[in-house]
């Protein structure tokens, strides 16, 4: 039952076959997979239902926002922090308002006046670790900068500690944040939306999985839920960064002989790319997360290559010599 | 003009020493990640002179690798075309007018497969130019042993190769199930 009405999204439609038309789809994940999966299921297998969507806030991910080199990330904490440092206690209604033109500039499908009692919450919480953090004093703002798209380089300069204190109190908003949806996705997304083609909301409890299909309890906002049943399930969350619970064969070789270690952060334990316990063994993209963290996407692809590439030729040229 | 695109240099070729002067790099995955690694490695050709790569996939030839490789017009990339574009290689907007896009909007993500497969017959010309050799070897590496300095990497034909470098370029884990997403018939209400 579970394999043949779930399937995975690991960047390829090897799903495609398994579902048939008609069928009532829910996708887990708003990521780039989860849009992926939605607008193929949409345009392709002619669902019976429309296309749900969950996401971890049951919202929509930024558009260009956090991780697009268009807007000014160290803009939107500034922002953040000069508003709460002149106005605390201050109404989050008011906040939203605030950040509005700051929002609005890089999502334009963002209206303050709609915001939603969850998204609410999602910002509560944001403006409280923020608080926190301005309590704490440095490095709140290395913390919270690792975020954003200047990461890799933040995220080498930080102590065991200030990582170990990102993976506990940010990592969960580095997900509901992280995706900067290119606009053109989003466009898609709000004409969708908009025709009831595919839906957003979030799950409340755990996928059933019942001889009359797989039944979902579905957050309504701004409140209340509802019921709902689907043929098929594509789980769309993204990569698996635990590396002892999700990479392959050769990846769980090299950790059980002693080759290679994992990163409590994602990927192997690694030292300018090169894995600590093998010198001469390297490693780049997804399995370095722990060492360059945001290692999505062919600009981190090329920052790799070229310190491996450094690496190799200098030792051939100090050997040759 | 060519000539300066292909990095190409009049140094003679010769194979660097040490490493017993007969060097072998294994790059493990033939998508995204193995491409712009060799690409690399081609942009610094004459350094390589003599230095033997060999790319292993086991779906070597398939260079958008799962995520750039299915034809559907559905599956767009997700960033800015030109934050794809490579060092030095035609931009990957350029290659996507040439093979027919015309649309303002995001192309789709096989072209972006098609510009890995350009640009390792660009890092292949450019490293055997300069006396390199590269090799694409469409197996899956099932396990990588330390002998020594080297590593011994076994492919699923019964083959085992040495190599100096070992560059493990093998793409992003798929996703897992997360804890209690799922229940087996339980009372949903």
């Amino acid at each position: 039952m579970f394999n043949e009405h779930v399937s995975f999204y690991d960047g390829s439609l090897s799903f495609a076959d398994k579902i048939k038309s008609g069928s009532r789809i829910g996708i887990v994940g708003i990521g780039p997979g989860g849009v992926d999966s939605a607008r193929y299921c949409a345009e392709c297998l002619e669902p019976a239902k429309p296309v749900d969507l969950f996401s971890r806030n049951g919202r929509l991910s930024k558009v260009q926002t956090i991780n697009s080199p268009d807007t000014s990330f160290d803009a939107k904490i500034e922002a953040i922090v000069l508003v709460l440092e002149a106005s605390r206690p201050v109404r989050l209604q008011k906040v939203a308002a605030l950040f509005a033109p700051v929002f609005k500039k890089a999502d334009p499908l963002f209206d303050y006046k709609k915001v939603t009692r969850h998204r609410r919450n999602v910002l509560a919480a944001l403006l409280d670790d923020i608080q926190a953090a301005l309590a704490n004093g440095p490095p709140y703002r290395h913390v919270l900068e690792a975020i954003g798209a200047r990461a890799p380089r933040i995220w080498r300069c930080l102590s065991p500690e200030s990582k170990e204190l990102f993976r506990k109190r940010y990592l969960r908003l580095y997900y509901v944040f992280r995706h900067a949806m290119p606009i053109e996705a989003a466009r898609w997304l709000a004409r969708n939306l908009e025709d009831g083609t595919v839906r957003v909301s979030r799950l409340l409890k755990p996928i059933a999985i019942t001889p009359e299909g797989l039944v979902a309890v579905i957050g309504r906002l701004p409140g209340g839920h509802t019921l709902r049943t689907y043929d098929h399930i594509v789980i769309a969350t993204g990569p698996e960064w635990d590396l002892k619970k999700g990479g392959g064969k050769l990846i769980q070789q090299l950790l059980r002989d002693g080759l290679a270690t994992a990163d409590p952060m994602g990927g192997f334990t690694t030292s300018n790319f090169e894995l600590s316990l093998s010198p001469g063994l390297f490693a780049m993209g997804g399995n370095v997360r722990g060492e360059d963290f945001a290692v999505h996407s062919l600009p981190a692809l090329v920052r790799h290559a070229k310190g491996i590439e450094t690496t190799i030729r200098q030792r051939i040229a100090s050997n040759a010599e | 003009m060519i000539r300066a695109a292909l990095n190409m240099s009049c140094m003679p070729c010769v194979p660097p020493m040490g490493y017993n002067g007969n060097i072998r790099v294994a790059i493990i995955g033939g998508a995204a990640a193995g491409i712009t690694m060799l690409y690399e490695f081609g942009k610094h050709a004459q350094a390589y002179g003599g230095v033997r790569f060999v790319v292993m996939d086991k779906y070597a030839g398939q260079w958008g690798g799962a995520a750039h490789s299915a034809h559907c017009t559905s599956l767009r990339i997700n960033m800015r075309p030109e934050l794809h574009d490579l060092e030095g290689f035609i931009p990957f907007l350029q290659m996507c007018q040439l093979q027919g896009w015309d649309s303002t909007e995001l192309p789709v993500r096989w072209l972006l497969g098609n510009y890995m497969g350009m640009a390792f017959v660009s890092a292949r010309s450019r490293l055997e130019l300069n006396g390199a050799q590269v090799q694409l070897v469409k197996n899956e590496v099932m396990a990588i042993h330390r002998v020594g300095r080297r590593y011994v990497v076994a492919t699923n034909d019964g083959l085992k190769r040495r190599f100096d470098f070992v560059i493990l370029a093998t793409g992003n884990n798929p996703p897992v199930v997360a804890d209690h997403l799922f229940v087996e018939n339980k009372n949903v209400q």
